[in-house]
């Protein structure tokens, strides 16, 4: 059985003083629909690279990546990739217009009374019903990334990419956003790519964890994550894989 | 401006024309050089109940409006092409070298020559005074656009110009507004000193003639009643007209430069 996302074999290098830097050196890769998978490694090893190019942001210099056997070519709706900058949202647009701007970009329910309805409706989802005129500005850095991640889902993007998204908030913050990525993964269904640099972030998310090399710019090894969801930090099991993936770093 | 602060102002300016009037009451000047705050203020009613001055003021404005709002077109499409061709943009920046710190009343003489001394050359100093900055702001803002706005932008699969005019120009709005406002300053100064050095030739001359014009008969109020009209303006579109475009913009949007 072929995997729904395919990353074959890539290659790609930064240049650095006339010096070509291996960023990633022949990187395999497979995900299946509607898993969710956490990539971690020390900074540096090249996952946000390997992020940016599943995105379609930047081109491999050798190798493919595929969807459903089909080669992905530059950036794409289906792929929709959610930042770890708080300014990410556009300033100038009220969080109500923020995400509208995702549905008008795709050009969703032709009327824009339609498209404010069904932005709010996911702003709901992300508890921020009271701040729909606000500008961004106005909201916290876990306010934030909440529209953000509204945004990202209003046009039911089949795979969700995240960067980091909750790398600059507090740890509570941060907690209250991975549950409520869960709680609104559990509904969506997507499939998730999820860089951090966290490990506890990484056990709790993901099925799948995958630890990159921060030499060989290549996976070093794929760790399936079984644990009961929802998972808890104190719990034995939770402790064993955690210790476990802190030697592989 | 807040409340207080246009109290301040209005104390302030109340005081110095009450020492202005001192001054001439001790008469140690002659009227004729520093005429009376009531015979200036006369003047001006005089110039406006006439409809000469409005007719004036309506020249320059429209003058300037018209040079700014070209200025503007063509700054949007200069620095559009520069998002394609890095040939152009090389171009571009060797031109706003040469362009910008070249005052525009320098090319009057030259201008008169090429176009004549009417309304034309006046249009062309203005458009070169405002375009410059205009376009060296708008390339700077462009640039310091943070990266992620542009991964968003192809992200949702917008091409080059959605992206400039949904994400490039508003995210780079707090330039724009900066090199309005160098644009206006600039170009309101080469107004009034081109529509002095050109007269009113095919028109009614604006502002810049209107003084000139009172200095020729030697009707002091009058100069001044333009000099104050010219303050008056100046005062409503910086204080007044770019503070709300502020407002409602860059300081409602939490952006700035």
């Amino acid at each position: 059985m072929s995997s729904y996302l395919e990353v074959k074999n890539i290659k790609k290098s930064y240049k650095v003083k006339d010096d070509h830097l291996k960023v990633i050196n022949g990187l395999e890769l497979k995900i299946n629909r509607n898993e969710f998978v956490t990539i971690i490694g020390a900074s540096g090893c090249g996952k946000s690279t390997l992020l940016k190019l599943i995105a379609g942001f930047i081109e491999p210099e050798e190798g493919q990546i595929d969807i459903n056997n089909n080669k992905i070519k530059g950036a794409s709706f289906e792929r929709i990739m959610v930042f770890q900058e708080f300014d990410q949202l556009f300033p100038w647009r009220t969080i109500l217009e923020n995400v509208c701007f995702a549905l008008k970009a795709k050009d969703l329910f032709g009327s824009k009374q339609k498209r404010k309805e069904v932005a709010k409706k996911y702003l709901k989802e992300v508890h921020l019903n009271n701040y729909l005129d606000y500008y961004p500005h106005q909201l916290s850095g876990g306010m934030k990334q909440r529209a953000a991640l509204a945004r990202s889902l209003v046009t039911k993007p089949s795979i969700l990419l995240m960067d980091e998204p909750f790398g600059s908030l507090d740890s509570q913050t941060r907690q209250e956003l991975q549950n409520l990525l869960l709680e609104i993964w559990y509904k969506e269904k997507n499939t998730v790519v999820f860089v951090t640099h966290d490990i506890k972030e990484a056990v709790i998310l993901s099925d799948k964890i995958i630890v990159m090399d921060d030499q060989k710019g290549q996976i070093k090894e794929i760790i399936p994550n079984n644990l009961t969801r929802p998972r808890r930090p104190y719990e034995n099991d939770f402790i064993e894989l955690f210790q476990k993936l802190n030697q592989l770093i | 401006m807040k409340n207080n602060k246009i109290i301040e102002r209005i104390i302030w300016i109340l005081l110095l024309a009450i020492v202005w009037e001192l001054v001439v009451l001790t008469g140690r000047f002659s009227t004729l050089i520093l005429p009376s705050l009531r015979s200036i203020l006369h003047s001006l009613y005089l110039s406006i109940s006439r409809g000469d001055l409005l007719a004036q003021i309506y020249f320059s404005m429209s003058i300037i409006i018209q040079g700014i709002i070209i200025s503007l077109i063509i700054a949007m499409v200069l620095v559009f092409l520069s998002l394609f061709s890095k040939v152009f943009t090389s171009l571009l920046e060797t031109i706003i070298a040469i362009a910008h710190p070249l005052p525009g009343i320098a090319l009057l003489p030259l201008v008169i020559l090429w176009m004549g001394a009417g309304r034309k050359a006046i249009l062309f100093i203005i458009i070169h005074s405002v375009l410059w900055p205009l376009v060296l702001n708008l390339k700077t803002g462009f640039q310091s656009i943070p990266e992620v706005y542009k991964l968003i932008g192809k992200n949702y699969e917008l091409n080059k110009l959605q992206i400039m005019i949904k994400i490039l120009t508003p995210a780079s709005f707090p330039y724009f507004l900066a090199g309005m406002k160098i644009g206006w300053a600039r170009a309101w100064r080469a107004l009034i000193s081109a529509e002095m050095l050109f007269g009113a030739a095919n028109s009614i001359g604006g502002l810049g003639w209107f003084i000139f014009e009172k200095r020729s008969f030697f009707d002091l109020p009058g100069v001044f009643a333009g000099i104050i009209v010219i303050v008056i303006i100046g005062i409503l579109i910086e204080d007044f007209v770019f503070q709300s475009i502020e407002n409602h913009t860059i300081k409602k949007w939490g952006m700035s430069t």
